[in-house]
């Protein structure tokens, strides 16, 4: 599963549906999604299989739970500071 | 390499670093459409219009939404106007460069990220409790000095610093505030730079843990409902462990829903004579616990509870500032306070020592300017942006966002009544605890309304009736600036749920302010430690610090570090006239000085690339920045008058003490003593802030006046590598932006490898 931006619809002028409606709400829902996410860094793990697919297809990619187990090991050895 | 570059009519330009690829980068012309002119005529017209219905028109009735309209329309001209200015003539971003993110990527810290997800990262970075509580305890002056420096100061001092410190980090492969005051500065102004930013750190923990006692202390409510708080982040931790890994957006809604539970749950606590008798802890007792915890915190893996609490933070200050907002749009509340107060005028206030000049400047740090943003922006953010010249809309832009909310929060402040204020943040000493002493001191300040007419006095019974509104024993000196921001929230969010959700807002408040403090406990401790074993790894025999993952070393190190913030921090709440009375100007100080730090490096880096005839857009901030941090250092060393100055009490306490004399507001030999011991501590505390400065800013002048004579030196920027991506530089992608974006997806490619944007 990608982690970029769900595409939209092209911006013209359809009749409001129910069907559009639908779609429409679901479009903005997913928006909704992919940005949420993507401020919490729930998406940390998909982004990185897409990295490693991208960049070294070769790599077997890491099990989730291994993945985070690491990210927060990272954290452990670097740690960021928080505002005041 | 260079670049191929092709015109593309009414003054746009395309660049492509390879010729078979579509562009990675578009440069317009400046110059506004006749219809963008208009807009932002009319923004700036109600603009000053605002400005001059809080400034001069004044009168009885001043609406907060005034001071919205104010701060919005001078935050987008800064943005379309200043901030361009910066980004055109001086900071220069190339989009045709790679980025750390686009340069380094690595799948986890460095990545590029869309932009539009990375000004909420960055912002979230940002927040904190700092610009919540610094302009309520700045009320005590009267509404205009403080909104005037919050929009002033963040459009040409702390934004302009963010900006900056972020792009010249993104040129030099996203390197730290400290690695970069090492690089620019040389060996002597770095090691201060970076002594500098530990020594500010242990401050800054130990008096955001004084403004989370002061909403807990005696508040059976608050103390059951954020102790809640770590029970469920425990949960949270496990469960995103063991049973669904990276479901973080799943457990975080689970974990906001039982905060919300807990804060109801609090209420029933607070009625139930039994439970609350359990759950009334003093100040002391407090700080013990949270000095245990904060040691916990920080040796206990990130998973079980640093991360948890860091999701839950995000998600209720996101939600708290956007209820905010909400309430103050929709209650529209009017200003309670004057423009400017006696205490404005004459320095005498009870929230925190000292006259306007200097000491409201320090006091409102974060909004306006706060020297921690440059740790994130340089290090965190650098690593993930797509494009250089994004780092404008999220740099300067962020900050904006950031100076909004304390906007609010000063609108919260000077819209709820002038006794209830005076008497919540005043110390005990001053109001003597009960209502009936605190009804009597407030009575007796002379307060005015806005309009310059006496207000009435009140009644005993309306101090009692206001705790009992929001569920607390009492809110008389309830001071640190917190339990006031509640206070404001649950007036401006009755609008939901009416007065009787009063309590629930309340204690929302104090549950979001604490969440953010704890964090910033535990996150601080764990750099504070790093720093210092790294530091003390240098010495000889003792290498091994230097290894992160030996316990040992981390546990000592943790020691050391939280025994620095709670010696301050016991300090603090024993202190007889109140910790944040005493130590908020330290906080600021300390906090405004890291300011400097920031930018002395990046005027030093401007001066060495031959840009000194744009030295002054960093340089007058810094100016102004020096001079309010060292006056007021000055007199908190040096004046003769004992409210101010940190040596003259000291004199004044020894001197009755060796008179067999006791001193308001001590009550005992011993309370003399504390106050003996403080005042030293503080005072020498002060001195090593501003000699660290002051090295720093010699150090950079050393540089500078080398660099100008040589008409420049090298800096440490990093090698042009050309770029392969495309992003747009705003939040939406203008026609010329889209047409680029248009022939990637003609020739089937991503424009960038993550992030789709359409």
């Amino acid at each position: 599963m990608g982690s970029g931006r769900p595409r939209s619809n092209p911006g013209r002028a359809t009749p409001l549906t129910d069907a559009t409606i639908t779609s429409r709400v679901r479009a903005a829902a997913r928006t909704l999604r992919w940005y949420v996410r993507g401020v919490t860094g729930a998406d940390a793990y998909e982004r990185y299989c897409e990295h490693l697919t991208r960049t070294h297809p070769d790599e077997p990619l890491p099990a989730e739970r291994d993945f985070w187990r690491e990210k927060y090991a990272d954290q452990e050895r670097n740690p960021k500071t928080r505002c005041c | 390499m260079k670049a191929h570059v092709e015109e593309r009519g009414d003054g746009v330009t395309v660049y492509r670093n390879d010729p078979a690829r579509p562009p990675i980068a578009v440069e317009e012309p400046q110059t506004l459409t006749p219809r963008a002119k208009v807009i932002f005529a009319l923004i700036a017209l109600v603009g000053a219009i605002a400005w001059a219905m809080i400034a001069i028109v004044r009168g009885e009735d001043v609406n907060a939404v005034w001071f919205v309209a104010a701060a919005v329309c001078t935050y987008v001209i800064a943005f379309r106007f200043y901030a361009r200015l910066i980004e055109y003539r001086v900071l220069q971003p190339r989009d045709t460069r790679m980025t750390p993110a686009e340069e380094f990527e690595n799948g986890k810290d460095f990545m590029p990220t869309d932009r539009r997800i990375l000004v909420g990262h960055h912002f979230a970075a940002i927040a904190g409790a700092g610009p919540l509580v610094g302009p309520v305890l700045a009320a005590q002056m009267g509404y205009l000095p403080g909104t005037m420096w919050i929009i002033i100061g963040v459009v040409f001092a702390g934004a302009v610093q963010d900006y900056m410190v972020m792009h010249m980090s993104i040129r030099r492969r996203g390197r730290s505030l400290g690695q970069m005051a090492r690089d620019e500065l040389g060996a002597v102004g770095g090691w201060a730079a970076i002594v500098g930013v530990l020594t500010i750190m242990i401050i800054i923990i130990a008096v955001l843990g004084i403004v989370v006692i002061g909403a807990l202390a005696e508040s059976p409510w608050g103390v059951f409902s954020v102790g809640l708080t770590i029970p469920i982040a425990l949960f949270m931790g496990v469960y995103l462990r063991y049973l669904r890994p990276g479901a973080v957006n799943e457990i975080s809604i689970i974990g906001v829903v039982l905060l919300i539970l807990a804060i109801l749950a609090g209420g029933w606590v607070h009625n139930s004579p039994t439970l609350a008798e359990t759950f009334t802890l003093d100040k002391v007792t407090l700080a013990w616990l949270l000095i245990i915890y904060g040691f916990a915190a920080a040796v206990l893996p990130v998973w079980l509870l640093l991360a948890p609490r860091d999701y839950l933070s995000t998600f209720m200050k996101v939600g708290t500032i956007v209820l905010l907002a909400l309430g103050i749009l929709i209650s529209m509340p009017t200003v309670q306070m004057p423009a400017l107060t006696q205490f404005g005028r004459d320095g005498t206030g009870p929230a925190f020592a000292g006259s306007l000049f200097p000491f409201l400047f320090i006091t409102i740090a974060c909004g306006a300017l706060s020297g921690f943003h440059a740790l994130i922006s340089s290090g965190t953010t650098p690593k993930l942006i797509e494009k250089e010249s994004q780092a404008r809309m999220i740099g300067y832009g962020s900050m904006l966002t950031e100076s909004f909310v304390a906007i609010m929060a000063l609108v919260a402040a000077v819209s709820i009544d002038q006794h209830i204020y005076f008497a919540m943040n005043a110390p005990a000493a001053l109001t003597g605890g009960t209502p009936e002493a605190a009804a009597e001191y407030v009575n007796g300040l002379g307060l005015m309304g806005p309009g310059g007419a006496a207000l009435q006095n009140i009644d005993p019974a309306l101090l009692q009736q206001a705790a009992v509104d929001v569920g607390e024993k009492s809110i008389i000196s309830r001071t640190g600036g917190a339990p006031t921001l509640a206070f404001g929230m649950s007036e401006v969010m009755s609008f939901l749920g009416g007065s009787g959700m009063k309590a629930f807002w309340y204690h929302f408040a104090v549950m979001f302010e604490a969440l953010f403090i704890l964090t910033t406990v535990d996150a601080g401790t764990r750099v504070a430690r790093f720093m210092f074993s790294d530091a003390i790894g240098n010495i000889p025999g003792l290498g091994r610090f230097k290894d992160p993952s030996w316990r040992v070393g981390a546990w000592i190190c943790s020691l050391i570090v939280v025994a620095g913030w709670g010696s301050i921090l016991l300090m603090g709440v024993k202190d007889p006239l109140g910790g944040i009375y005493t130590l908020f100007p330290l906080f600021g100080i300390a906090n405004q000085l890291l300011a400097a730090i920031a930018l002395t490096v990046v005027t030093a880096i401007l001066v060495k690339q031959g840009k000194l005839k744009w030295a002054w857009i960093p340089g007058i901030p810094l100016a102004w920045d020096l001079i309010v941090t060292l006056s007021a250092s000055y007199q908190k060393i040096f004046s003769d008058v004992p409210a101010i100055g940190y040596f003259a009490n000291h004199d004044k306490f020894v001197a009755a003490r060796d008179a067999g004399k006791i001193l308001a507001p001590a009550k005992s030999i011993e309370d003399m003593e504390k106050v003996i011991r403080n005042t030293m501590i503080q005072g020498w505390l002060s001195i090593i802030y501003a000699v660290l400065v002051i090295v720093v800013v010699v150090a950079a002048l050393v540089v500078m006046v080398k660099a100008a004579r040589a008409g420049g030196l090298p800096t440490s920027e990093a090698e042009d590598v050309p770029s392969k991506i495309f992003a747009p530089r705003g939040f939406r992608a203008t026609p010329a932006e889209q047409a680029v974006l248009d022939e990637w997806a003609q020739a089937g490619l991503d424009p960038t490898p993550v992030g789709r944007p359409h």
